[in-house]
């Protein structure tokens, strides 16, 4: 299985008036193709921090980031990236339908396809027929549907996704789940995901890196090895998923 | 005061004071023999005659085509420099001090240097016209692209969009509520200093048209180019407010929803 | 930049350049040997005039026409906007009208004050009220119209009049307006003042510059600008000082 993505001695310094923060610390990790990975660790350590460099917003102090084996120096084509403030990542004086076309429009695609393109993403992520409406018109969960379809609109390879669940309701956030799930099976696409929520990182991984410590470095890596497809119902009343919580609970907290 | 709610009640509640205010007008001057304030009557009787149509290609037009002109290329340039200035924090640490000193000038009292500059011709109209009103848009633009919200900014970037769309998709439409009411003062400053430009410069313009007939002591054309120019003025405050509503629908879409 | 004490204010270093430029583009550019003047005549001119009693006299009186209109202004708007904020039929009934007094520029009507008044310091502040009464007025309401609600829901509760009402909620909601209200007014009344005079006649500054003009005495026209400009700017600054200091609650 080919490497999607690898991290090498990646170390991170904010340089600000009242001195430099040290959050990342020579973290090393390799994404497979087509594998789900989450990103946990308390809140502050760095995982947005993580982000921003994999999608090319900042660059590492040191260290380097490959995508497919090309080192990244600014934002890197065939990825596309759900932020995690969703409110604020829409562009509220664009439809839902222009939304998704403005990334769209330097694809060499013809109009009848970009269009197809709108539509199908937007019934993937079940809001058919939202086309014409602004963004604020919605509600949160469907404003995150809205903004997982601009990004699944562009047919990347690998997609990546800070906190995508954080502000929605219980229920939205399962669909939301299952439909992540649906989506990596039907495209193949590689994810990687921040969390917050041990739970959801360990029903949707396939891998869970959990960041720790103040800079922060790995861990530890988790292999999820429940098998897939899992189910929202089975699969959290399964055994190995508690121990795995467990584990990884106790890791992010530091206690083991 | 339920009655209030309804929008047929709320515009007769809203023109009953004009209407009396004319009539009052209209009945106190009717027999007025004071020869500063001719009977309102007379003075509509001359506004047909001055205004439709017969003084509107040598007066109207120029003042219109002035106004207009000079009204573009101004919220153009301001427009074009906010951006510059807005985007790049340090650059504009530079220009502040003289656009703030430049912008406390009153914008009429340019006009005799813009005459010193181009004479009195119809070009140092449009550019004294264009000169005021590039500030208030500068400034507008320049405050609003500085607060253009980072995180769309990333969201630009990770969509790897161009920097013509960045500019035209994102940060103008961000900015674009903060922008448009610089766009209203500029309109009106315009409007102010073409009046002022047509009365110092002399020669055509329905300013220049008042004021030349205060000095021949014709009151009653005076008269009916106060009203026109109030009438204008008016008027272009209603379509300005129009535009600007349906261009920032979604802006007044998302703050109705959010009080 | 590293160089702490060599530091320069960037606003010097823009001035300094623009004047520069100015006087290049005079002397040597493409305005040499037009009618306008250099910056060094222009700033010999003002450093002349600042010694001359006619010209103080001229800002006093420009200042005079501003601070009387302003003053006027304030008085009559402030009550009526707060009893037109008082009742939702008063609002409504004066919106269209002031409105449409509002958006009228002062310089509309200098024909027919020139008619009333003649050329005098009464004209200009005639001027100066007309040009902020209205907007001042429709933004008390605003601000009056914006007390809470439930604030206003409560006191009713606890039995206290419209006076205590309008008194501890309706005026503490509608101070930020207000003072919102008063900053822009200052800055119209002296352009309004500079109207007077260069477009009416009135006495002042503005009436300076339209003498200078006509007169062909091109570096006195570019002194009183500048001097227009020096004052507008000390205006605005003392307005935003005056209201840190006196109205601290406001954030802004
Ligand atoms: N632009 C910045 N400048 C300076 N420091 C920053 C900047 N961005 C983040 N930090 C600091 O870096 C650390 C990590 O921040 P980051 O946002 O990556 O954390 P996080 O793990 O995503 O937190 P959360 O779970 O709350 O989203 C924090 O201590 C934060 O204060
Ligand atoms: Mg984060």
């Amino acid at each position: 299985m080919a490497t999607a993505i690898s991290v090498n001695g990646v170390s991170m310094e904010y340089k600000t008036p009242k001195g430099t923060t040290h959050v990342l610390d020579d973290v090393s990790y390799e994404v497979q193709d087509g594998h789900f990975v989450s990103i946990v660790g308390p809140s502050g350590v760095g995982k947005t921090t993580l982000l921003r460099l994999l999608t090319g917003l900042a660059l590492p102090t040191a260290g380097e980031i490959q995508v497919r084996g090309k080192k990244i120096s600014s934002s890197p084509d065939d990825l596309a990236v759900v932020l995690q403030d969703y409110t604020r990542s829409l562009m509220p004086w664009l439809s839902v339908e222009k939304n998704i076309a403005l990334p769209l429009k330097n694809q060499k695609l013809s109009k009848a396809e970009r269009k197809e393109r709108i539509t199908a993403s937007l019934a993937e992520v079940g809001l058919e027929g939202a086309e014409s409406k602004y963004p604020w018109q919605l509600s949160g969960g469907m404003q995150q549907r809205v903004s997982i379809a601009r990004a699944l609109a562009v047919r990347p390879s690998i997609l990546v996704m800070d906190e995508p669940f954080a502000s929605v309701d219980a229920q939205t956030r399962f669909d939301l789940e299952d439909l992540v799930l649906k989506v990596r099976d039907d495209f193949g696409i590689t994810t990687l995901m921040v969390t917050h929520d041990i739970d959801e990182a360990v029903y949707l991984s396939d891998e869970i890196v959990v960041l720790h410590g103040k800079p922060a470095k790995v861990r530890d890596v988790v292999k999820v090895d429940i098998p897939f497809p899992r189910s929202q119902m089975e699969t959290r009343n399964d055994q190995r998923f508690a121990e795995l919580r467990t584990h990884v609970y106790g890791m992010v907290r530091g206690l083991e | 005061m339920r009655l209030l709610n309804s929008r047929i009640i709320r515009f007769l509640v809203g023109i009953w004071l004009p209407i009396v205010l004319i009539w009052w007008w209209w009945t106190w001057s009717a027999d007025s023999v004071d020869p500063f304030f001719p009977p309102l009557s007379a003075i509509w009787e001359q506004f047909k005659f001055n205004w439709i149509w017969q003084y509107v290609p040598i007066h109207v037009v120029p003042s219109l085509r002035n106004l207009f002109v000079g009204y573009f290329i101004g919220i153009f340039a301001g427009i074009t420099l906010g951006a510059l200035l807005g985007a790049s924090p340090r650059v504009s640490r530079y220009f502040e001090p003289v656009i703030d000193f430049l912008r406390s000038i009153p914008p009429v009292a340019t006009v005799p240097v813009f005459i010193l500059f181009f004479g009195l011709d119809a070009q140092m109209r449009i550019v004294a016209v264009a000169v005021a009103a590039c500030f208030p848009t500068l400034l507008s633009t320049m405050q609003g692209f500085r607060a253009t919200d980072p995180t769309l900014l990333d969201t630009g970037k990770v969509f790897r969009l161009t920097p013509f769309q960045m500019m035209w998709k994102v940060r103008v439409p961000n900015a674009s509520p903060i922008i448009w009411s610089g766009l209203q003062v500029s309109l009106q400053i315009a409007f102010v200093v073409t009046i002022a430009s047509e009365i110092l410069g002399s020669g055509f313009g329905i300013g220049a048209f008042t004021t030349i007939s205060i000095d021949s002591f014709m009151i009653l054309d005076a008269w009916t180019g106060v009203v026109l120019l109030g009438l204008l003025g008016f008027a272009l405050n209603v379509i300005f407010d129009l535009v600007e509503r349906w261009s920032l629908r979604w802006y007044i879409g998302q703050k109705k929803l959010a009080s | 930049m590293s160089g702490k004490p060599l530091r320069i204010p960037a606003g010097l270093v823009s001035a300094v350049v623009a004047l520069l430029i100015w006087q290049i583009a005079t002397t040597w550019g493409p305005l040499a040997g037009s009618s306008v003047p250099t910056a060094t005549s222009t700033l010999a001119e003002l450093w002349n005039m600042l010694f001359m009693s006619e010209t103080w006299d001229s800002i006093w009186q420009t200042i005079q026409m501003a601070l009387y209109g302003f003053l006027i202004a304030v008085v009559i708007a402030i009550p009526v906007g707060i009893l037109i904020g008082l009742s939702r039929f008063a609002f409504i009934s004066t919106k269209f009208t002031f409105d449409f007094f509002k958006v009228i520029p002062p310089i509309v009507i200098i024909p027919i004050t020139i008619l009333v008044f003649g050329p005098t310091l009464q004209m200009g502040v005639f001027l100066v009220v007309f040009a902020i009464v209205f907007a001042l007025a429709i933004q008390t309401a605003y601000g009056v119209r914006d007390a809470d609600p439930v604030l206003i829901e409560t006191m009713r509760c606890y039995g206290m009049g419209r006076a205590k009402q309008v008194l501890y909620a309706r005026l503490p909601a509608a101070s930020p307006f207000i003072a919102i209200g008063i900053r822009i007014s200052v800055s119209a009344a002296m352009i309004v003042a500079v109207v007077a005079g260069l477009v009416g006649g009135a006495p002042g500054l503005g009436h300076d510059l339209l003498l200078t003009e006509t007169n062909g005495q091109n570096s006195a026209t570019f002194a009183i600008v500048l001097i227009l400009g020096i004052l507008g700017l000390a205006v605005s600054r003392l307005v935003v000082f005056l209201q840190r200091r006196l109205i601290f609650w406001t954030a802004s």
